[in-house]
C-alpha cells in the first residue's frame, strides 16, 4: 500500500515538474502580454493585415483588378461595392490596400531580417571579442548612427537605383547602427556568466559558442528591437516610395497611393485616408506588440 | 522609566492594519500593531526583513505608498496630533519638523543632482521660512555637527562615501530637531567600523538635541547598545515589548527566545545556534491564530485558531502569546533557562 | 567629433563612389561623346584612385568648396547657402516646439497616472509615433489650407506658411518625448532620493519639479539629442511636401537628377549636423549631471 502511495505522489511530481518546466517561460511570458490590452490589439491588427496579404489574391485578383485601369469608375465615393472608393484611374482602393499589405509586410519583415542579421554578426563580434574590434567597430557604428536613417537609405536608393532588393537593403542597412548595439549590450551581458566560461573550457570553437551559446541567451532583446524596427522600416518605405523613390506605380504600395492622391485630394480627400491609415495602423500594431513583448520578456521593465 | 510613565506617549500607534492591495494578492503588511514612544526615549523595533518595521516607519509619517498601500484600520497620534487625517500638504509641515526619518540606504537616497548643503538647506527653508543664504549657513552648520567640514557642503552626494552620505542624511533628518526621529536601518549598508561611529554619533547628537527615537533595526547589538525599549516585531505585529533588560535577560516570547537563540554568543561558543525552523509566513497568506505558531515549539491546538491576547508581566513587559494565559497553572510549558530568573517580575 | 566627421563623409562618399552609374552621361546628356567623357573625367579626377579622390574632397570640403555641380555648372556651396537656413529654422521651431510641449506632458502623465489627460496623452504618442509625417502634413494641409484656408499649403514666404511644417514635423517627437519624459519621471518619483525629500516635508509640487524632475531630464536630453537625425529625417519629407527649399528637398531634386556633388554635400552637412547635436546633449547632460561633469573636468572623457 505504502509502495503505491509513494508511486503516485512520484508521478505527480514528475508531472508537475514537466508541466512547470514547460510552463514557466514561455507561458509565463504569454500570461504578461495577454495581459496587456494594447499588446493583444496590435497583435489582432497584425494578424488582420497579414491574412488579407495571404488571401489578397482570393479578395481580389491582382491583375484585374488592383493594377488594371478602369476610366469609367474613376474617383468613385466609398460605397458597398468599392468600400474605400476607386482612385483616379478607377482601381478599387481596398483591393490596392490588401496588395499593399503584402508589399509592405514583405519589405518591412525582410528588411529587418537583413537588418538584424547584420547587427547580429557585427554586434556579436564587438561584444564578445571587445578590445580594440569592439572600439573600432563601435565607432563606426557612432558613424552610422550619424547620418539619418531616412537620408541614408535615400542615398543608397540614388547611388544604386530603387529596385526592391535595394530597398530591402537599404532599409536594412539603416537599422543596423541601432539594433548592432542593441545585440552587442546583450552579448556583453551573458559573455562573462559561467556556463559560457564552461563551454570556453570544453573546448567549443569561438563561433559555435557565440551562435549557441551567446546569441540564443540574447534572442529576447533582439526580438523586441527587431518587432519595433518592423514599424520603422513600412513607415521609411512608404516615405520613400511617397517621395518617388521606392516602389513606384502601378505597384499599390501604401505611400505611392498616398502620393498619387495628392494631386487629388483637394476635390477627393477620401483617397488619401485609406492608405494613410494603413500605414498608421500596421506600425502602429507592430509598434504595441513590440512594446508588449519587452514587458513580458523583461521582467524587470514592467511597470 | 518611571518618568516615562507619568509623560503621555510623544507617538501612540493603536491597532494599526495596514495592506497592500494589487491585483493579484492582498499583503497583509501591518496587522494589528501597537506602539507607544515617550518624550526623549530610544525605541529598538526589531525583527526579521518582511516584518513590517519600515511600513510601521512610513505610516507614522503617512507615506505609505500609494495606491497600493492602505492604511485600513488604525490610529497614529504624534504630538497629539492625528497623523493618518492630515492632508498631504499639511503632513509635509509635519515631516522634517515634528517627526523626520533616515532610510536604510544612504547610497541612494540622496539627489545626485543637488548638492549636499542645498539638500540639508531645504529643509530649513521649508520649515525655518528663512532665505537662502541663510539656510545654507545653517546647513554646514549641520555639517560640521555631524563630523563633516563645512567647505564640503556645495559638493555633490557622489563625492561622498557610504558613512559620510549616511552622516550627511542624519545632518538632513535632525537639522529642524524633531521630536522623534525614525532611524530605519541606518547602518546596515555600511562598514562595520564606520557602523560604530554612526550609531555613536547618532546616541550623542540624541542626547544633545533631546528628543525621541525609534530606531529600526535587526540587530539586536545596536539595539543592546542605543534603545531604552525595545520592541520585537513578528508578521505585522508587536509580540513582545519591554525594556532592556525585560527583553535581555526575561524574554518572555517564543519567538523573542529563538531570535536570541539563532545569534552566537562569543562568551559560549560551544552553544549550538539553534535557528528559528520554517521560515516567515508569507504576508499575502497568514496563518490563522498566532501568526507564529507554525514555527512555534510550543504551539497547542489554541494558538492555530485564536490571536492570542497582550499579556502583560510587569508595567514594561508585555507579550502576545497563549502561554502565559493560565501562566499559574502551566509554569512547565517554557523551557527557557530564563525562566525562572523572570519570576519575580511576573507577579508584579 | 572630427573623426566622426571625417567618417561621415567617407561613408557617403564611398556609397556614391560604388554607384554604378555613368557622371559623364549625367552632365553631358545628348551631347555625349566619348572624348567629351574623357575631358570631364580628367576634369573631375575620375580616373585617379579612391583614395586620392577622396583626399582631394575631404580637403576641399574643409575649405567649404563641395564642388560644382553636375546639372546647373553652379558651386554646390551656393545652393547650400540658401537650401540650409530654411532647414534650421524649420528644426529648431520644430524641435523647441516639441520640447516645450511634449515635457509638460511627460510630468503631467508621470504625476497622475490614471487621470483622462494622461489616457488621451497616451493614445496621441501611439498614433503620433506611428503616424507617417506626409500623410500628416496632406490631412492638415486639407484642414487649415483647403477647407478653412487659413494657413498656405505650401513655400516660404511668411511666418505663416511655418506653422504647419513644424507641426507635422515635431508630431512624431512630441510623442517620443513624452513617453521618455513619462517613464524617466515615473522611474525618478520612486527613487530612495525622492522618499527622502518626501521625508523631510517638501511639498508635493516641489517633490515633482526640483527633486523628480531634474534627474528625469536627463534620459530626455539624450532622447532628444538622438532625435535629431530622425528631425533631418523628417525634414526631407516635410520640406517635399510644402515645397520648402531646404536641405531635404535639394538632396531630393538632386537625387532625382543624379546630381552627385550636391547629393553628397546635402548628406554629409546634415550627418555633422547630427553629430554636432550629438555632442552638444553630450555636454548638455554633463552640465545637468554632476557626476559626468566632475569626470569631464578630470578631463578622463576623451570623445
Amino acid at each position: 500500500m505504502s509502495a503505491t502511495t509513494i508511486n503516485r505522489s512520484d508521478i505527480t511530481r514528475k508531472g508537475y515538474m514537466k508541466a512547470y518546466r514547460k510552463t514557466s517561460r514561455a507561458k509565463e511570458m504569454w500570461d504578461v502580454f495577454s495581459n496587456n490590452r494594447t499588446a493583444l490589439l496590435g497583435l489582432f491588427i497584425i494578424v488582420v493585415f497579414v491574412v488579407l496579404a495571404l488571401f489578397a489574391n482570393v479578395i481580389a485578383d491582382y491583375e484585374t483588378v488592383a493594377i488594371k485601369t478602369n476610366p469609367i469608375e474613376r474617383f468613385t465615393k466609398p460605397c458597398a461595392e468599392h468600400i474605400f472608393g476607386t482612385d483616379e484611374l478607377g482601381r478599387d482602393i481596398f483591393a490596392r490596400i490588401i496588395h499593399g499589405a503584402r508589399v509592405s509586410l514583405r519589405l518591412g519583415v525582410l528588411s529587418v531580417m537583413v537588418g538584424t542579421a547584420l547587427s547580429c554578426i557585427i554586434g556579436a563580434i564587438a561584444g564578445y571579442v571587445g578590445g580594440v574590434v569592439d572600439d573600432l567597430v563601435m565607432r563606426a557604428m557612432d558613424i552610422m548612427a550619424c547620418i539619418p536613417r531616412l537620408v541614408l537609405a535615400i542615398a543608397i536608393v540614388a547611388a544604386f537605383g530603387s529596385s526592391e532588393v535595394n530597398l530591402v537593403v537599404a532599409m536594412g542597412v539603416s537599422t543596423v547602427a541601432a539594433m548592432s548595439r542593441v545585440v552587442r549590450s546583450a552579448v556583453m551581458s551573458v559573455r562573462d556568466m559561467e556556463y559560457i566560461e564552461a563551454a570556453r573550457a570544453l573546448g567549443q570553437s569561438t563561433t559555435k559558442i557565440i551562435v549557441h551559446h551567446i546569441l540564443v541567451n540574447c534572442v529576447a532583446p533582439i526580438i523586441v528591437q527587431a518587432t519595433l524596427a518592423i514599424a520603422t522600416n513600412i513607415m521609411s518605405i512608404s516615405s520613400l516610395s511617397f517621395l518617388g523613390m521606392g516602389i513606384a506605380a502601378p505597384i499599390p504600395e501604401w505611400g505611392c497611393m498616398v502620393a498619387g492622391a495628392r494631386d487629388y485630394m483637394r476635390q477627393h480627400p477620401y483617397l488619401v485616408i485609406a492608405p494613410g491609415m494603413s500605414i498608421l495602423l500596421s506600425a502602429m500594431a507592430f509598434n504595441l506588440v513590440g512594446d508588449g513583448l519587452r514587458d513580458a520578456l523583461d521582467p524587470k521593465l514592467k511597470r | 522609566m518611571n518618568e516615562n510613565e507619568k509623560k503621555n506617549p510623544l507617538l501612540k500607534i493603536e491597532n494599526l492594519h495596514v495592506h497592500f492591495v494589487s491585483k493579484a494578492e492582498t499583503v497583509k503588511a501591518i496587522n494589528g500593531l501597537d506602539l507607544e514612544v515617550y518624550p526623549g526615549e530610544t525605541l529598538g523595533l526589531v525583527g526579521e526583513t518582511g516584518a513590517g518595521k519600515t511600513t510601521t516607519g512610513l505610516t507614522i509619517l503617512n507615506m505609505v505608498p500609494k495606491p497600493q498601500g492602505r492604511i485600513v484600520e488604525g490610529k497614529v497620534t504624534l504630538d497629539e496630533m492625528d497623523i493618518l487625517s492630515k492632508s498631504e500638504s499639511e503632513m509635509s509641515d509635519i515631516r522634517g519638523d515634528v517627526v523626520s526619518m533616515i532610510f536604510q540606504d544612504p547610497m541612494t537616497s540622496l539627489n545626485p543632482v543637488i548638492t549636499v548643503g542645498d539638500q540639508i538647506a531645504e529643509v530649513f527653508r521649508l520649515h525655518r521660512k528663512i532665505d537662502k543664504k541663510e539656510a545654507l549657513e545653517q546647513a554646514e552648520e549641520m555639517l560640521e555637527m555631524v563630523g563633516i567640514p563645512r567647505v564640503r557642503a556645495n559638493e555633490y552626494p557622489h563625492q561622498f562615501s557610504g558613512g559620510m552620505k549616511q552622516r550627511v542624511l542624519i545632518a538632513l533628518g535632525l537639522a529642524c530637531t524633531p521630536k522623534l526621529l525614525i532611524a530605519d536601518e541606518p547602518t546596515t549598508a555600511l562598514d562595520v567600523t564606520i557602523q560604530a561611529q554612526v550609531l555613536e554619533l547618532m546616541q550623542r547628537l540624541k542626547k544633545r538635541l533631546d528628543m525621541a527615537m525609534l530606531m529600526i533595526t535587526h540587530d539586536l547589538g545596536i539595539v543592546a547598545e542605543v534603545c531604552d525599549r525595545v520592541a520585537v516585531m513578528y508578521a505585522g505585529t508587536v509580540v513582545e515589548s519591554g525594556s532592556l533588560v525585560d527583553i535581555f535577560d526575561h524574554k518572555r516570547h517564543p519567538y523573542t527566545e529563538g531570535l536570541f537563540n539563532s545569534l552566537p554568543n562569543i562568551k559560549n561558543r560551544d552553544r549550538d545556534l539553534i535557528p528559528i525552523k520554517g521560515q516567515m509566513p508569507n504576508p499575502a497568506d497568514l496563518p490563522t491564530g498566532c501568526p507564529f505558531h507554525p514555527r512555534c515549539e510550543y504551539a497547542t491546538e489554541r494558538c492555530a485558531q485564536e490571536e492570542p491576547e497582550l499579556h502583560w508581566f510587569s508595567e514594561t513587559h508585555c507579550a502576545k502569546c497563549w502561554l502565559y494565559e493560565n501562566l499559574q497553572e502551566d509554569k512547565s510549558m517554557l523551557h527557557s533557562k530564563d525562566y525562572g530568573e523572570s519570576k519575580g517580575g511576573t507577579q508584579a | 567629433m572630427v573623426p566622426v566627421v571625417i567618417g561621415v563623409i567617407f561613408v557617403v562618399y564611398l556609397i556614391m563612389y560604388l554607384s554604378p552609374g555613368d557622371v559623364t552621361a549625367t552632365i553631358l546628356g545628348s551631347n555625349w561623346t566619348p572624348e567629351g567623357a574623357e575631358i570631364i573625367r580628367e576634369r573631375l579626377g575620375l580616373d585617379r584612385s579612391f583614395i586620392e579622390q577622396f583626399i582631394s574632397y575631404l580637403v576641399n570640403f574643409v575649405h567649404g568648396d563641395f564642388g560644382i555641380s553636375y546639372i546647373n555648372s553652379t558651386p554646390v556651396i551656393d545652393q547650400l547657402s540658401v537650401a540650409f537656413p530654411n532647414t534650421l529654422i524649420l528644426v529648431i521651431i520644430s524641435i523647441t516646439l516639441a520640447i516645450v510641449l511634449s515635457i509638460p506632458i511627460g510630468i503631467r502623465t508621470a504625476v497622475k497616472p490614471n487621470s483622462i489627460f494622461s489616457g488621451f496623452a497616451t493614445v496621441f504618442a501611439m498614433i503620433g509615433i506611428a503616424a507617417p509625417g506626409f500623410w500628416i502634413a496632406l490631412l492638415l494641409v486639407l484642414l487649415f489650407s483647403v477647407y478653412l484656408g487659413w494657413l498656405p499649403a505650401s513655400g516660404m514666404e511668411n511666418w505663416k506658411s511655418i506653422i504647419l511644417p513644424s507641426i507635422v514635423l515635431s508630431l512624431s517627437f512630441m510623442a517620443g518625448i513624452s513617453r521618455m519624459m513619462r517613464s524617466s519621471m515615473i522611474e525618478s518619483l520612486r527613487t530612495d532620493y525622492v522618499r527622502t525629500a518626501r521625508a523631510k516635508g517638501v511639498k508635493p509640487k516641489g517633490i515633482t519639479y526640483v527633486h523628480a524632475l531634474k534627474n528625469a531630464l536627463l534620459p530626455t536630453i539624450t532622447v532628444i539629442g538622438s532625435y535629431t537625425g530622425e528631425m533631418l529625417g523628417g525634414a526631407v519629407i516635410c520640406e517635399t511636401v510644402f515645397a520648402i527649399p531646404g536641405m531635404g528637398r535639394l538632396m531630393i531634386e538632386s537625387v532625382l537628377s543624379h546630381d552627385v556633388p550636391c547629393v553628397l554635400a546635402a548628406v554629409s552637412v546634415m550627418s555633422i549636423c547630427v553629430a554636432i547635436m550629438s555632442l552638444v546633449a553630450d555636454l548638455l547632460y554633463a552640465y545637468f549631471d554632476p557626476r559626468i561633469k566632475a569626470r569631464y573636468m578630470r578631463g578622463r572623457v576623451s570623445r
